[in-house]
């Protein structure tokens, strides 16, 4: 298994706003990692520094190459896409294939037109004319026919109506991925990508706080869920977080013996989105 | 290659300007020329009393030449503005809308380096619109040609269309020649405006054109002079006198067949080209000074696009 990105150090400031602070991370190949993190925590500049997109400090080498000064090179072996409206409004769906097809020595032409015919949208169609779900299946079709190491995502399915969404990672999932080829997503819609997620990270205010395997997570973390009058024993065992539900009490556990939790209720391993508020309220205090 | 050939392809997808500006002036110039030759056949058909061929009979092939070539020349010095304004919008442009319509990001996917992107930018300022202003500088000149050559011949003279062909080349020649120094000329400018369109964040054109005006006015109060003003002057217009030869003798061969008709055994057409002096200008310091600083401002242009971040 080899190491795709490594981060050391990597640090990036607009101003006086640390936007990444002393980053360190790895991603191996055929993993999907999740970054998550709140609005301006960091997601998008880790990203940008990774696609040699923004200058940053630190060591930052992205299939062995320093994506400040080889964005071209790394570009053959990564795609990504930043939002959905990027694509040029001007551009026809088929020139857009005849630029891509030009550009990238590892674009399969026929791939995409093949997942395009699948869809609705039409070759002559001027890209200002699509509708955004539309413009985010070009580019999907783009990116599928890529024989390409790593996908980068950020905010893919943003705007996008639940439809598309879901068809969009299905179609990620069946006719892209595998061992070969590595996915890094940041999304605010967790739960939409949680269960495709090999590994996450969470990001705030420039830090990560959590880098793990969502296999680690299962073991590394607990929900409890408790009668409310059982709950003043649980605070003692110290727990991530507490919150109120359908009148029980729910603690997150972090590290602790799972067996014993469970005599005092019913445990779980708790879902990203839950475990993502209890971290970065953590990370506040 | 095939990726510059792409990146050009491109550029003309988006600025269709570059290709319909000059098109429509060229059609415009081919209508006005066709209402002109049936004006004049219309004048043969029923003015029986206009001795048209008593005007058409004091032609002769070097006057026919002549009078195409001054047709074609109109048309040449409109075209060569109309391709500078196009130019300059396109340059203003070039960086600056891909940042503001935010597909930055899509082209930035591309396993394409910068300085292939902004050179391919440079390449279709200096080369493929004049290449571009050429190709129908040509098609409508054989309109012309033909069209002004089949009235003239109704009208009892064949001589344009005889003479045509070889005016028509001359005068094509010429413009081919004009465009490449010009090219050459304007590059510390191009090099400018693509530094500015990657630079700026809005009102490209006003950034382009506030720096140097500031300078100007800074230097006329401070040291009461004009140096810059003179440079940009010189940059702006000095290309034609470099460009063209200043040896009397020579610029007269053109204009002393008109005063004295019958002394001159040099063909006009001859003349025509007899006015370009690439040896002068190829030797002329403010050329290679222009196309140094023009790198200067490119490798800025580069820089900035590499790191230029918007969000």
């Amino acid at each position: 298994m080899s190491t795709l990105v490594s981060a050391s150090g990597l640090s990036k400031s607009y101003g006086s706003v640390k936007a990444l602070d002393n980053v360190n991370f790895e991603i191996q190949q055929g993993r999907i990692v999740g970054l998550i993190g709140p609005n301006g925590a960091g997601k998008t500049t880790a990203l940008k520094a990774v696609l040699g997109l923004t200058a940053f400090d630190g060591q930052l080498e992205v299939l062995g190459l320093d994506p400040r000064r080889e964005r071209h090179r790394i570009m053959q072996d990564v795609c990504f896409i930043a939002d959905v409206a990027v694509l040029p409004k001007w551009l026809r769906v088929r020139q857009a294939l005849d630029v891509v097809a030009g550009l990238h020595p590892k674009f399969d032409r026929a791939r995409a037109e093949a997942f395009l015919a699948r869809t609705t949208v039409r070759m002559d169609s001027k890209i200002g004319q699509l509708s955004k779900g539309m413009v985010t299946q070009l580019h999907l079709a783009l990116v599928m026919a890529i024989e390409a190491r790593l996908l980068v995502l950020d905010e893919p399915t943003l705007g996008l109506d639940i439809i598309f969404r879901k068809e969009f990672y299905t179609t990620l999932l069946n006719d892209y991925f595998d061992d070969n080829r590595t996915i890094l997503v940041t999304t605010h819609q967790v739960e939409e990508i949680e269960h495709i997620l090999t590994d996450v990270m969470f990001i705030d205010r420039g830090q990560l706080v959590l880098d793990e395997s969502m296999d680690n997570i299962a073991e590394r973390f607990v929900e409890l869920s408790v009668r409310p009058d059982r709950a003043e024993e649980v605070r003692a065992l110290g727990p991530l977080s507490e919150q109120e539900m359908f009148g029980r009490r729910v603690f997150l556990f972090e590290n602790s013996d799972r067996d014993r939790l469970g005599d005092l209720g019913e445990t779980r391993t708790p879902g990203i989105a839950d475990l993502f508020v209890a971290k970065i309220k953590e990370h506040a205090a | 290659m095939s990726a510059m050939k792409t990146l050009i392809r491109r550029e003309l997808w988006e600025h269709r300007a570059i290709v319909l500006a000059p098109a429509a002036f060229a059609a415009l110039f081919i209508i006005v020329n066709l209402l002109a030759a049936a004006g004049v056949v219309k004048v043969q058909i029923d003015a029986g009393d206009v001795d048209l061929a008593g005007v058409v009979g004091s032609l002769d092939a070097v006057k026919a030449g002549a009078l195409v070539q001054l047709g074609l020349a109109l048309v040449a010095v409109w075209l060569n503005i109309v391709m500078v304004l196009v130019t300059v919008f396109y340059l203003t442009d070039s960086l600056y809308a891909e940042r503001k319509d935010r597909s930055i990001l899509f082209w930035k996917s591309l396993p394409v380096s910068d300085m292939t992107v902004v050179g391919s930018k440079l390449l279709t300022a200096t080369v493929v619109i004049p290449a571009v202003t050429l190709v129908i500088f040509v098609v409508a000149g054989v309109c012309i040609y033909v069209i002004t050559g089949l009235a003239v011949k109704f009208a009892g003279s064949g001589l344009v269309l005889s003479a045509g062909p070889a005016a028509l080349a001359e005068t094509v020649l010429f413009q081919l020649y004009a465009l490449l120094v010009q090219s050459l000329w304007y590059l510390p400018i191009f090099g400018w405006l693509l530094l500015v369109s990657a630079w700026s964040r809005r009102t490209v054109l006003l950034w382009a054109v506030l720096p140097p005006v500031a300078v100007i006015v800074t230097e006329r109060i401070a040291f009461g002079t004009r140096h810059f003003a003179m440079l940009l002057k010189e940059r702006l217009i000095g290309v034609y006198p470099l460009a063209f030869t200043d040896d009397p003798a020579r610029q007269q061969l053109i204009w002393q067949y008109e005063d004295e008709h019958a002394d001159v055994n040099l063909e006009f057409s001859r003349g025509l080209l007899e006015l370009l002096d690439p040896g002068r200008i190829a030797a002329s310091p403010g050329l290679w000074a222009g196309i140094l600083v023009a790198a200067l401002f490119f490798a800025g242009a580069v820089w900035m696009r590499r790191y230029r971040d918007d969000s």
